[in-house]
């Protein structure tokens, strides 16, 4: 009945300050009752190897790439695995390092380094939406006791602040804001760095503080209590102003969250109290800040399971998707990487009329403006009868074939085999077709594909998203 | 009388309750949490937050459960109609159960056809074919109308295209599961599928399930069959349900068994 | 061994003891489809008047299935109290009826004698009685049993919360356990019939269970009823387990057609000895039901009654804390209507607490038999009144994952308020508590499954 496959994940987080790679390996198990069809879940995740942590390589105003380079190769030695090993997996560039002028060429070069099918992926929701699920939040979630609850993570790095809102096992919303642990760098008792973005919300408290100045015990306990009131801000715990307009760098949460869990390498400065200026920089002081602030108060904190490695962890373990286990596919080699999406609207028997304009449209789009190859992605309609597939089927095969190319579907209902089987018969066994399904893709997101799990027919897909700063 | 909450509709006259999906289908009175109650409707269909008049049940809450069981009840009872098989492209026949009677107590007979059915089935289908479809009442002859139009055609035009032959179909009315047995000893096809009603629950009454056997006869025991059950609009799509079916009876004539030991993927 | 008679001035004759049991039963539509069934009312009288001649040595010493050749006449037979036995050998039928009725016979006493009397002897009494004399008898005897707590005491009606969900989802199942808790039931247990039967979702749902258990403080038993094999293992990897579930049968053939046996039960209480969080000694559930010999064709001829009650004669072998009957699940080819469920049910109540077990029943039906919720709050009201240790509640009756109607949580209080019954007192004072319950009747807070924080 149960049929155990497990994946070799790697996860690579690429941060303002620190670069972590970490492997997983995911156990995968397909059941089925008597009657049921099968469904394959991802049912394990075991950390096998954690690096250290190390400080991001920079170069200049940009990341290095043979430096990242260099610790990637070191790490995959010291964990005994080499790329081919790696089934799955991603690599992250996560807050200020988002930002760089070449952070879309390095981490392109670091996924390939990585192995056949490990994406690259960036984009301030997603990372917040990662180091939840990484510290663990989004899991308490479906405990019962916080059923209903939205939960608030906030990752706090050394630039910026990712807070990721869950509620019943999903992903609600998300916001960024640039405060982290490392907006001031201090080397021998003197300020080397202050965030342009700090600076200016220091002038507008009349705060004076340049490079080369001294930072006492007391300002910076100062900065980190203005800081962590911007956090409670933004977190619905006291009302918003112009510091929270100016520090945050997306829209702000919709609604106030009932819980709060914390990670980031600031969430290890929260409890235990290492010296002052420990790490050359203001994030002892932010820590100690949070802890007085009113997160703490009314037993509304929730301690994470992992803290200084969440995103690392969300990347590694929870960026693969599983398609529906009857799903079709006809002369489709595997893996399919990064194709870009192209949304077409079908949720009601009346989308059905512009249906085949649409496909082609939205194809001819997202296929010129990326020059290549596009998947077709829709949801939303539920049941569709035979003939109303037929002429789903007619209008894809009409309007969203190239012939020789890759024809490839992704649904969020489940009826891709149907579909599949009609697009079959209209374009021939010579087509390359795959439809699968269970897959909730948005217009603008990548792609990978990778083969069907052994011993059921779901195939892996990461949906990646990619906005850089 | 107390009305329910979450839908926003209020006349119980005009609201149709037994459409009101469950979940917005609420009357516990006023809730520590509404929010919570909320989540917890949407995590299940089973009839929960439902208030209570005494230790009974409120009044709508109640009509709603007699309703949904009078539809599952008279679902069972429910006679396919007289043109279904003509709607359908086929003919009819009678297993040897004489009334709805005999086919609720005697499943022996609902297997069974009497001589002259025997001849018909014998004289009207293709003998031999590499895949014999019919269609079943079963216990829920509301689900032929609803699954099998859209059914039927998706299973035939798929394995018409890669060139397997597909028997002459036809509809048995009191028809149990193992009328497959029977049917397959008749015509001996390679594969043998009944698509047919499963027993209603209060919660669909339009249900149903493929029982699908490679070489099935007389002597086949229950597990050789391959089974795809919950097929409605509000389960596993009919369309999805005929392509995953398709692919089975694929598989069953590659690998020449069925049950257990067939391999799907 | 007479097996003639003289009725209605004409001669009925029998073959066999085995005959005059399966013709003196109640109609059931499953006795029909077997063939084993009274062909008119008359013989079916005729059996009867010839039942109650014979002794209770002549059932005893033609089982249902020969001794040699079936484990659980074996188990039947050699747990009986040979000093007890030999002194009702001598009895008739008839004669035993009327001293299980007599005054004479209060609950200890029945439980003495029921160590002397073999499955198909309590039967064969069961097939003499009428509905009354039934719930009249199943009345006066409290088996009890204990295994976190103690089920079956007088004046105690229990109830198992059953919270299906249709893929075992835990927030779904986690939301119809509240909603019960809510309504002050799962006294008997907290118990999952699951839709995947998995060592790990086994363990995800026990986990569930015990977490609720824990955190609320509920003085009551979990439970989920997967496969024995599977609770086994489970049990060894680390579930938190409080007892082990089994569907048995009245025949070694039909409970290997269950994929179990005898011995596969002693390992499972064997393991709960070892690993099972509860105190015991306690730690067997049990679930049976008429005619699950006949559709597994285990039953040797035998009417469905007569092995319904041998399944209680091999529960007993293993001291169980719960059996209950799952009386019309089977469908209408067994039980017809509403009628011969009720009949099936208080025979079966009957038969198990005479066999000294803590007895519950499943009132139930599928929608394909001849019954509706009315005849369900009959039989949970009368089978209350013969002193049916424990019911099941389900979420407002209807059973989302194995599609049939049960009996749903404000039945269970209903029957309590009427009938002057009251949860086990441990449960009720945590119900009183919370405020769920407010002198047994239901209280303030009581279906606002959100007040479980």
């Amino acid at each position: 009945m149960d049929k155990l496959r497990t994946l070799l994940s790697v996860g690579i987080d690429i941060g303002t300050t620190t670069t972590q790679i970490l492997f997983t390996r995911l156990t995968m198990e397909t059941s089925g009752g008597y009657g049921c069809v099968p469904k394959t879940e991802i049912t394990g995740k075991e950390i096998v190897y954690r690096s250290p942590i190390y400080f991001t390589p920079l170069k200049d105003d940009r990341i290095d790439g043979e430096g990242t380079a260099e610790i990637i190769r070191t790490e995959y030695a010291a964990a005994g695995f080499s790329p081919h090993d790696i089934d799955t997996g991603a690599v992250i560039i996560t807050g200020e390092s988002a930002r760089r002028r070449n952070a879309a060429s390095v981490i392109s070069a670091a996924a390939q380094l990585c192995g056949d099918f490990v994406a690259a992926a960036a984009g301030p929701d997603l990372e917040s939406c990662l180091a939840g699920k990484g510290s663990g939040c989004c899991e308490l979630t479906k405990k019962y006791e916080y059923i209903g609850k939205n939960i608030c993570n906030l990752d706090i790095g050394g630039g910026t602040s990712n807070l990721g809102v869950f509620c019943g096992g999903k992903d609600v919303s998300a916001a960024c804001l640039d405060i982290g642990g490392r907006l001031i760098r201090i080397s021998g008792g003197l300020v080397t760095y202050i965030a342009p973005k700090l600076s200016v919300l220091l002038k507008k408290h009349d705060i004076v503080l340049r490079p080369g100045d001294t930072l006492s015990g007391d300002m910076a306990g100062k900065i980190c209590a203005l800081l962590t009131r911007i956090l409670e801000a933004a977190c619905g715990l006291r009302e918003p102003d112009g510091d929270l307009a100016l520090m945050l760098c997306t829209k702000a949460l919709p609604a106030a969250p009932d819980f709060f869990t914390f990670s980031g390498g600031v969430a290890d400065c929260i409890s235990s109290g290492p010296a002052d200026f420990r790490y050359g920089d203001i994030g002892v002081y932010l820590g100690r800040a949070l802890r007085r602030s009113r997160f703490f108060e009314s037993g509304r904190v929730i301690a994470s399971a992992e803290t200084m490695r969440a995103t690392v962890i969300g990347a590694g373990s929870y960026t693969l998707n599983l398609s529906g286990n009857t799903i079709f596919k006809n002369n489709v080699s595997f893996p399919i990487k990064s194709l870009p999406a192209a949304y077409v609207s079908l949720e009601t028997p009346e989308d059905l009329e512009n249906f085949a304009l649409s496909c082609r449209d939205s194809l001819r789009k997202t296929r010129s403006l990326y020059s290549k190859n596009a998947a077709l992605a829709f949801g939303g309609f539920r049941s569709p009868t035979f003939a109303q597939c037929e002429q789903i089927a007619d209008a894809i095969a009409g309007n969203a074939y190239v012939k020789g190319e890759e024809l490839v579907v992704l649904i969020r209902e489940d009826w891709a085999k149907a579909l599949g089987q009609a697009l079959l018969r209209r374009l021939g066994k010579n087509a390359k077709l795959l439809c699968a399904d269970n897959l909730n893709v948005s217009a603008g997101d990548f792609v990978d594909i990778g083969a069907p799990v052994k011993g059921a027919n779901a195939i892996p897909v990461i949906i990646k998203t990619l906005v850089f700063g | 009388m107390k009305g329910f909450t979450f839908s926003g509709q209020s006349d119980p006259l005009d609201c149709n309750i037994t459409g009101i999906p469950m979940h917005e289908f609420v009357q516990t009175d006023s809730p520590a949490h509404p929010e919570i109650l909320k989540e917890l409707k949407a995590a299940t269909p089973a009839r929960i937050g439902s208030g209570h008049a005494g230790a009974r049940y409120n009044t709508l809450w109640s009509l709603r459960f007699q309703a949904d069981q009078y539809a599952a009840a008279a679902a069972v009872s429910l006679e396919c109609p007289s043109d279904a098989a003509e709607k359908l492209g086929m003919f009819e026949i009678q297993t040897r159960c004489r009334d709805k009677y005999e086919m609720l107590t005697r499943p022996d007979l609902g297997r069974l056809f009497d001589g002259e059915t025997q001849k018909l089935i014998s004289e009207k289908c293709l003998h031999g074919p590499d895949v014999q479809i019919f269609v079943g009442d079963g216990l829920c002859p509301p689900s032929v109308m609803a699954n099998v139009p859209d059914m039927l055609p998706a299973i035939r035009a798929a394995l018409e295209y890669e060139g397997i032959s597909v028997g002459t179909p036809f509809l048995v009315r009191y028809c149990r599961v193992n009328t497959v047995r029977t049917v397959a000893e008749l015509l001996r096809p390679k594969v043998t599928a009944v698509l047919i009603g499963e027993r209603p629950g209060l919660l669909t009454a339009k249900s149903m399930s493929a029982y699908i056997a490679y070489n099935a006869g007389y002597n086949m025991s229950e597990s050789d069959y391959n089974v795809v059950s919950n097929i409605s609009s509000d389960g596993m799509p009919p369309i999805e349900a005929a392509a995953y079916i398709t692919e089975i009876i694929m598989a069953m004539l590659e690998q020449k068994t069925s049950g257990y030991g067939l391999k799907l993927s | 061994m007479n097996l003639k008679c003289t009725l209605y001035g004409e001669v009925y004759s029998f073959s066999s003891v085995k005959e005059v049991l399966a013709k003196a039963n109640e109609p059931k539509s499953g006795d029909m489809l077997a063939g084993v069934a009274a062909s008119s009312p008359r013989e079916r009288m005729a059996a009867k008047l010839v039942l109650s001649q014979l002794t209770v040595r002549d059932i005893t010493e033609n089982p249902s299935v020969p001794y040699e050749a079936d484990e659980v006449t074996r188990i039947i037979l050699d747990d009986l109290d040979q000093n007890v036995y030999s002194s009702l050998a001598g009895l008739s039928i008839g004669e035993l009826r009327e001293k299980i009725l007599s005054y004479g016979s209060d609950g200890a006493a029945l439980l003495r004698m029921s160590r002397g009397l073999s499955s198909e002897t309590i039967a064969a009494a069961a097939k003499l009685m009428g509905n009354l004399d039934l719930i009249y008898a199943a009345n006066k005897i409290h088996p009890t049993a204990h295994c976190c707590t103690t089920i079956g005491r007088k004046g105690i009606f229990s109830s198992r919360v059953q919270p299906n969900h249709p893929t075992d989802s835990v927030k779904g199942v986690t939301a119809s356990l509240l909603e019960g808790l809510s309504y002050a039931s799962g006294d008997a247990v907290l118990g999952l019939n699951p839709a995947i039967d998995t060592v790990e979702s086994t363990t995800a749902i026990l986990r569930l269970l015990n977490d609720v258990k824990e955190r609320y403080g509920i003085p009551t038993q979990t439970c989920v009823l997967s496969h024995i094999s599977t609770q086994i293992k489970a049990a060894r990897s680390g579930a938190p387990m409080n007892l082990c579930f089994q569907s048995i049968a009245g025949s070694e053939k039909a409970l290997n057609s269950f994929g179990t046996s005898a011995e596969m039960l002693a390992e499972g209480l064997a393991v709960m000895e070892e690993y099972s969080l509860a105190q015991g000694p306690d730690y067997m559930y049990f679930e049976t039901g008429q005619a699950s010999e006949l559709s597994s064709d285990a039953n040797f001829g035998t009417d469905q009654q007569t092995m319904e009650s041998r399944c209680y004669g091999l529960a007993r072998h293993y001291h169980p804390f719960l059996v209950n009957t799952v009386v019309g699940f089977m469908g209408p080819e067994y039980l017809y209507d509403g009628k011969q469920i009720m009949r099936a049910a208080l025979e079966d109540v009957f038969c198990g607490k005479m066999h000294g077990l803590p007895m519950g029943c499943d009132c139930c039906y599928t929608n394909h038999a001849q019954a509706d919720q009315n005849d369900i709050d009959s039989l949970i009201t009368v089978i209350g009144a013969a002193g049916c240790c424990y019911v099941m509640g389900v979420p407002s009756a209807d059973d989302v994952m194995l599609m049939y109607q049960s009996t749903g949580f404000h039945d269970i209080q209903a029957v309590r308020e009427i009938l002057g019954l009251r949860p086990i007192p441990e449960f009720e004072a945590w119900a009183e508590k919370l405020g769920i319950l407010e002198n047994g009747k239901l209280g303030r807070n009581a279906g606002d499954l959100t007040i479980f924080e």
